[in-house]
Parts: C-alpha cells; structure tokens; sequence
C-alpha cells in the first residue's frame, strides 16, 4: 500500500485518515520489583504488592 | 501466569523461567546513586489485543496521516487523522527492517492520544513519531522492539510523560544490508 509519493504503508496496516478510537478497560497498578532474585528454572517469583494481575495474564 | 497473591506478592507461572534476574527486598538507591536496580515486572496484558501474526515477519502497524483528496469535480477534501488508543494491547508489531508498530505521519490538524498501553514483541522500532503535531504518549510501556523504541522526528507539541522504554536491542544486521551506516539506535530518539 502506497499512501503518496514521500511514504509507504506496507502490508499488513490499519491505515487512518479519520478518527481511530480504541478503549480497553483500565489496569491499575502495571509495574513492579523482584523482591527476591528470580531463578532461572524457577516458575515462582517475589515482587511488591499492589499490582494489578490476574490469572492468565 | 498462574496465581497472584497480592498479600505476599508470590506470582506463580505456568512455565519456567528462562533467565535469572536479580531481586531485593529493598530499593539498591542507597547504595547506586538512587539506582534501583532490582528487576522490574511489567503488565502486558489488556483486554484489546491487537495481535500481529507469526507466519512471517510483517507483524502489524498502525499508521495515522492527513491527506487531500481530490473529488469527481477536483474539489479538495483534506482528512485530518487522529486516534485514541487507551489501555490496549499490542503485540508481535511493527514490521521487520520496515515500519515501525505506530506511526503518524504528517499529521497536522488534529490531537492524538496514546494511553495506557502496552506495546511488546516487536520486530522493528515500537513507534514513529514524523512530521506530526499535537501527541500525547502517557502511561504506556514499550518493551523488546530493534533498534528503536520510541523515535519523535519532526515533532512539535509531543507529550511524552510516564512511559517505560525497554528491551530495546540491536536488530539482526545479516537481514539488514542497507543503510546499515546510519542505523540509529536508542530507547527514545527525538529530533
């Protein structure tokens, strides 16, 4: 897909011209630390409470 | 993942972890000139998924720009692009050695807003930002995209506020044989 002769779009795209609106729901708390080392093997980790998972994240 | 148990803040995963990644019950500021080096875990997740495909390596993008358009009597119509993207979720984009996952393009007329976001997996730069006006990049994460995360090329009125930047390593240059001299790299470039 060509869009004028300065740049392309490629393939693949959601191409705008007009207003694009997406909304999802808000996460609240998205970040966080290792409150203890993570070990490679391991499938458990330690981090600050607070943040905002849920299972299948 | 698994389990979360915010008391304790014990995440269980269905798989092992590949790699090790430090980790302390306290901040390292005090020791590392207020560096808290201790790893950081980030949400991913949204409930809108933009989702790139794995069967080769064009992922996806977005791409907003303004145009003119001529009608049947060459009266000009201009279209002014914008788009609202917040709390959304955007994964294996960007296109490899091409297109970055956003891009605006020329646009002139209309605010944008980004917010919120989670953009991951990328296969070229995460966002470009060129010749476009009035956008606002806030609460987002930009994580594992090559060798660009976020770049701003002929800006003005961009507000880049809150936003994580990371992952970002070099692109595979066997893949990549031209312009290799002036293959810019950075976790945020503004010009």
């Amino acid at each position: 897909m060509s869009l004028d002769n300065e740049y392309e779009g490629g393939n693949k795209i959601i191409s705008n011209l007009g207003t694009l609106k997406f909304y999802g729901k808000a996460r609240k708390q998205k970040m966080s630390r290792l409150t203890a080392p993570a070990i490679k093997g391991s499938t458990t980790i330690k981090i600050e409470p607070g943040m905002d998972l849920v299972a299948g994240d | 993942m698994k389990t979360y148990d915010d008391k304790t803040g014990t995440v269980t995963f269905t798989s092992a972890l590949r790699f090790y990644h430090f980790g302390a019950a306290k901040s390292t500021g005090e020791i590392y000139n207020g560096v808290d080096i201790r790893g950081e875990v980030l949400l991913l997740s949204r409930n809108i998924k933009i989702m790139g495909t794995s069967e080769d390596d064009w992922g996806c993008q977005i791409i907003t720009g303004d145009a003119t358009e001529f009608d049947s009597k060459d009266k000009e119509i201009k279209r002014g692009g914008q788009m609202f993207m917040v709390n959304v979720e955007m994964e294996r984009c960007s296109q490899k050695d091409n297109n970055a996952a956003i891009r605006f393009e020329s646009v002139k007329t209309k605010p944008s807003i980004i917010k919120g976001s989670a953009f991951h997996g990328g296969l070229h730069w995460g966002m470009h930002i060129r010749k476009s006006d009035y956008i606002v990049l806030e609460d987002n994460i930009w994580f594992g995209f090559r060798p660009i995360g976020v770049n701003i090329d002929y800006g003005n009125f961009i507000r880049f506020s809150n936003n994580f930047v990371g992952m970002i390593v070099r692109r595979d240059k066997s893949s990549f044989k031209a312009h290799t001299t002036r293959d810019k790299e950075g976790a945020v470039i503004a010009c």
